[in-house]
């Protein structure tokens, strides 16, 4: 995939501009097409398309369907839970930084029929009543930033009684 | 006072109520007394719900400053408490508003003085942010 830096600096630099010039001409500032062109922030497409024709570049965008799913957009036609194990190695490491193990999946992700991006629910094995609530819902966070799926983190310390029956017969392990 | 302000001087009187309807929950439950016990959890729900609120509306780039405070975890828990099966535990919740209590008013004063100190804190952000919400 091309980078949206990369484009801005080479139109750029074919038409003989400055940063500062294709900046006011784009109608943002020298230190925002900077940031564009290392990579430090990326534009949104309407951005992108500023700084290309201030350049005299048009953007030309176009979409086509993924050969497979290892592309990187197979992503969209699976679960929340294949989501989740995709990038198991990476969670259970956060979770071990965090002293939690024993990472599982449980709740609608893995009963079938969650669409994507719906909440999913991971279990984990953590001292809660020595630790507080703040880890697991740190971990919540780091999870939801790596993969963009919302998820919650239970211990089963933090399970009603009622639930801690369910949740423990249907929990996958991740 | 401008609306960010007014979240950060709210930021910094909550944790008094906070630790109030806690430390009257964990009263109860040490007294295994637990309508009173449920009761203090939905007040103490009911501020944190609003912690969480006033959180939600400090922009990123502000609280980016106080990168050590758990603004965002501290914003996700009163979800997490809601949730009809996890167990509002006495303990474990005095456990989890120890810290971030003790630290909360001192990092909202400390963002409303770089406030002050910066007028223009927010410039460099919003021209970013306008470049990325288009």
């Amino acid at each position: 995939m091309v980078d949206a830096g990369k484009l801005i600096a080479n139109a750029r630099i074919a038409a003989g501009l400055t940063q500062a010039r294709l900046a006011r001409r784009a109608g943002t500032s020298q230190a925002m097409v900077a940031r564009y062109e290392t990579g430090a922030s990326s534009p949104t497409i309407a951005a992108l398309q500023r700084c290309l024709r201030a350049a005299g570049c048009e953007l030309v965008l176009a979409s086509q369907p993924a050969s497979n799913s290892a592309a990187g957009y197979g992503d969209l036609s699976r679960s929340s839970a294949d989501l989740l194990r995709k990038n198991r190695v990476a969670i259970r490491a956060a979770a071990a930084r965090l002293r939690a193990r024993n990472v599982r999946i449980f709740g609608p992700a893995v009963r079938g029929g969650a669409p994507l991006n719906s909440r999913a629910d991971l279990l984990v094995s953590y001292p809660v009543a020595k630790s507080g609530l703040l880890p697991l819902l740190r971990l919540a966070c780091w999870v939801e930033d790596m993969t963009g799926q919302r998820v919650d983190v239970l211990a089963e310390e933090t399970l009603t009684g009622q639930a801690l029956a369910r949740v423990l017969a249907e929990a996958m392990p991740l | 006072m401008t609306p960010v302000e007014d979240q950060l001087m709210f930021l910094s009187k909550s944790p008094e109520k906070v630790r109030a309807a806690a430390g009257a929950m964990l009263r109860a439950s040490l007294r295994r007394a637990p309508e009173q016990e449920r009761a203090a959890f939905l007040v103490l729900l009911g501020h944190l719900e609003e912690m969480a609120r006033a959180i939600d509306q400090l922009p990123p780039a502000l609280t980016r400053h106080e990168p050590g405070f758990p603004w965002r975890e501290l914003s996700r828990l009163p979800g997490l408490l809601s949730r009809s099966d996890v167990r509002a535990d006495a303990k474990v919740l005095r456990r989890t508003l120890e810290w971030p209590m003790h630290h909360l008013r001192p990092a909202a004063l400390r963002l409303n003085t770089y406030m002050s100190f910066h007028p223009d804190w927010a410039s460099g952000e919003k021209e970013a942010a306008g470049e990325s919400e288009e």
